[in-house]
């Protein structure tokens, strides 16, 4: 391996690394913002001499730096503490809830890109039509409708009035389509518009006159030549939707009840039981880390000018 | 290479048709169909809450996660309708040997689902537990239990250093732990398969979804006409509605005014059952201004809980006179009545300023009462200003006396005892320190020291009249009124004034 790739590749690293550092740093502080959690777990009553026992069995009572150092071995050793009111230790926990995020935002996603990509395509194909207007609008409005009500609106109809799917919950595949089709809106709408752009672009390259020259079919041209070129900046932008997606479930599984990440996160926030919104903070801004090395890899495998 | 290929060509389409199969069909996997809405008498009952029940260990759990925990466990004195001790519980007898000693009798031959005898060790092992245990929910409550003994298998002798008549009510909200069980298992694992005695056991769980009880086969009481219950739970309302709404589940609790009163528009069967959960305004009598006597009566008289409860909740609230009625449906005997001329008089024309400090997002319609509470001041002269806080900073606040003026908190009793009420709000060193009165201390240990709850009443009336209508400490707002929707052909659950519910008569 060239030199100057081994500075790339640890520059990267290093900029990455010091990216999760400030996030577990801003996630300890905010942590440690929320009040004092003994008066949620203990409630307003507890005497003074009992909350400070347990200000001391959750190591509150010690200085905020050797709290903030022990914070960041349990982070880089794998134990993120336990929680407040579950009494359980968070990575447990969100290891139970992550399977269920992943189905969601994995059914979600691939929703986005089965409707995006060929909405996006058909939309710069045919170039100032009423396909390209349709597609457009269609895109603009899942870009601007609001989630939480998309959803709601999504249960309403379904569920109460026609009764053909759950309301929310878990448990069979039924219960993942209308989750799943309230989560691939935005990212549908993204996609659609970047492939639309970024095919228009493709399209107009001398290439592509070369190819139809040659008397290559125009389903040939569109999806060998123009969408494996058109691609670069598609896969960028669904490795990093994932990301947002994976700790952006919060609506979607507010709204339909989905034992997710967000739905945990959510909790956790409102019992105030911090050590848990800092394990789902923290694993978070993993992800998101995890995702850029993914978006570089991927780069690098699709554009061999990025090596 | 295949990656390759399928990122270079149509396949990652195909690719993304095979993530979204692959994901229902995961979805289908390890854990039951919670939309089964046949109608099936053996059928758990599904029962839907408003938040992931937090640890199933009483000693140290949330109030909020009993309805779960207490279809498998039961506390060691039963109540009645009244909330007052009943002999129809684990404990079927008591005494009060001398001023500072109790007696309790335990139902003989009683087992825990596992085998443990549920003896009188059991009952004071429990004791002790919820009295030394860091994290005990309940561990003030017993701060004047001395010595808690089992000289037989029947008997728990209780000691207190200073005379307590109410000693079986607080027992009411102490849950009986199998000993061996819970110390081999730790608090964790206690919770995460809880043991007890109670009419249903514990039947397993999927994280983060559901909880399942299933009928205990041997249960020494009556047993449940069900076969189980599965708890679920939806942290948003409009969904708690949606659920029951679309037959997904029988019984959903914690409906909101609003949706509530969207359920009955549908059709759906509301039960709406007054708590004992009281929100009530507390004036720091130490600080200014209402270290001035007359203030503080202006503002009481200004105050008008009647107009709180009809303009905002709609009749989903109960206008609640007193600070220690701790029982739904009871008032005291004396109370303030809202005068908001007589109000605007005392104030005068000092226009003295008022900071009002209430716990953002804590209780419903928590924002609107406070500022309907601020109205009424300042139309009696008064400048009002707002501090919304987060619910541990309050706390946190009121426990360093950092709350001048006004704070709007509830008082949420796990036991329908006034004492709570009086240790927590009104004694010299309460939470609250916001009425220090040498008169009010004594009167509080005197009726400690009663033989029983009517002895001690008067006392408890003479009280509240001392720091609701003399002193004007405590301007008592509203009980909240719990609201819960059944599905159709849905009977029998009975829902109790202090979160408690009784599922074994319930059928669909």
């Amino acid at each position: 391996m060239k030199a100057s790739t081994v500075r790339r590749v640890g520059g990267r690293l290093a900029s990455l690394f010091a990216s999760l550092l400030i996030a577990l740093s801003l996630a300890f502080l905010l942590g440690r913002l929320s009040g004092d959690p003994t008066a949620t777990i203990l409630g307003p009553l507890a005497p003074p001499e009992q909350r400070e026992a347990l200000r001391h069995q959750l190591g509150l009572d010690l200085p905020v730096l050797v709290q903030y150092l022990d914070y960041l071995k349990g982070v880089f050793t794998g134990d993120l503490g336990q929680s407040l009111q579950f009494y359980q230790s968070n990575t447990s926990m969100i290891a139970d809830r992550l399977p269920f995020t992943l189905q969601l935002v994995g059914a979600g996603m691939a929703l986005a890109l089965l409707v995006g990509i060929p909405l996006g395509v058909l939309a710069a194909t045919r170039e100032g039509t009423w396909w390209d207007r349709g597609a457009s609008t269609l895109a603009l409005l899942g870009q601007s409708v609001p989630v939480f009500w998309f959803g709601m609106m999504l249960v309403v109809l379904f569920a109460v009035k026609l009764g053909w799917l759950p309301a929310g919950q878990s448990g069979s595949p039924k219960h993942l389509i209308l989750p799943a089709l309230t989560m691939s809106v935005y990212p549908m709408a993204h996609i659609a518009r970047l492939t639309r752009a970024s095919m228009s672009d493709a399209l107009a390259e001398p290439y592509i006159d070369s190819a139809r020259a040659r008397g290559i079919s125009t389903r040939r041209v569109i999806w060998r030549h123009a969408f494996t070129n058109a691609m670069m900046p598609i896969l960028t932008i669904v490795v990093l939707q994932t990301g947002i997606l994976l700790s952006g479930a919060v609506a979607v599984e507010y709204v339909y009840s989905w034992p997710g990440l967000g739905q945990l996160a959510l909790q956790a926030i409102q019992f105030r039981d911090f050590p848990l919104v800092q394990a789902i903070v923290v694993f978070g801004a993993l992800v998101f880390v995890v995702l850029n090395l993914l978006v570089d890899v991927l780069h690098s495998i699709v554009d061999p000018r990025v090596r | 290479m295949m990656i390759m290929k399928s990122l270079r060509s149509r396949r990652f389409l195909a690719l993304a048709a095979a993530l979204t199969v692959a994901s229902a069909g995961l979805t289908g996997c390890g854990g039951s169909d919670s939309d089964n809405s046949g109608s099936s008498g053996t059928a758990p009952i599904r029962a839907l809450l408003a938040a992931q029940p937090a640890t199933l260990d009483p000693i140290v759990g949330a109030r909020s996660a009993q309805i779960v925990w207490a279809t498998m466990l039961e506390p060691l004195i039963n109540t009645g309708n009244d909330l007052a001790p009943t002999d129809t519980g684990l404990v079927t007898s008591w005494t009060r040997t001398d001023a500072t000693t109790w007696t309790f009798k335990v139902r003989p031959d009683i087992s825990f689902s596992n085998g443990e005898k549920a003896d009188a060790a059991a009952v004071a092992n429990t004791i002790t537990l919820t009295r030394d245990s860091a994290a005990s929910q309940l561990k003030s409550y017993f701060g004047n239990v001395t010595a808690i003994e089992a000289p037989d298998a029947t008997t728990v002798v209780v000691k207190t250093k200073t005379p307590q008549y109410d000693i079986p009510d607080l027992l009411a909200t102490v849950y009986l732990v199998p000993p061996k069980y819970y110390q081999e298992k730790g608090s964790e694992g206690f919770a995460a398969a809880p043991v007890g005695t109670g009419p249903y056991v514990w039947s397993g769980a999927n994280a983060g979804r559901d909880i399942s009880v299933k009928k205990n086969p041997d249960y020494w009481g009556t047993k449940a006409t069900n076969e189980g219950v599965t708890f679920t739970w939806a942290n948003e309302a409009a969904q708690r509605l949606a659920l029951i709404q679309s037959k997904s589940v029988d019984v959903s609790f914690d409906l909101p005014p609003a949706q509530a009163s969207a359920a009955k528009s549908a059709g759906v069967n509301v039960v709406s059952t007054e708590t004992a959960i009281k929100i009530v305004a507390f004036l720091d009598s130490t600080k200014a201004p209402f270290n001035d006597p007359k203030l503080r009566e202006a503002a009481a008289l200004a105050i008008d809980r009647d107009a709180i409860v009809k303009g905002i909740f709609d009749g989903q609230a109960v206008a609640d006179a007193g600070l220690l009625n701790v029982k739904p449906g009871q008032q005291p005997t004396q109370s303030v009545t809202a005068d908001a001329a007589k109000a605007k008089e005392l104030v005068g024309g000092a226009n003295p300023t008022v900071q009002i400090t209430y716990p953002a997002a804590q209780y419903t319609n928590i924002e609107e009462v406070s500022q309907a509470v601020g109205g009424s001041l300042e139309k009696a002269g008064f400048k009002v200003s707002y501090v919304p806080l987060d619910y541990g900073t309050l706390v946190k606040r009121i426990i360093g006396r950092q709350v001048p003026g006004i704070s709007i908190f509830a008082g949420v009793p796990n036991v329908a005892v006034p004492d709570y009420f009086v240790s927590g709000f009104m004694k010299t060193k309460s939470i609250t320190g916001n009425c220090p009165d040498p008169q009010i201390d004594t009167l509080a240990q005197q009726a400690l020291e009663q033989n029983d709850a009517q002895q001690a009443n008067p006392i408890y009336e003479q009280l509240n009249t001392i720091g609701v209508v003399q002193k004007h400490c405590y301007v008592p707002l509203y009980r909240q009124v719990f609201n819960y929707a059944t599905g159709p052909g849905v009977s029998g659950v009975v829902f109790g004034p202090l979160n408690t519910v009784d599922f074994t008569k319930t059928t669909r």
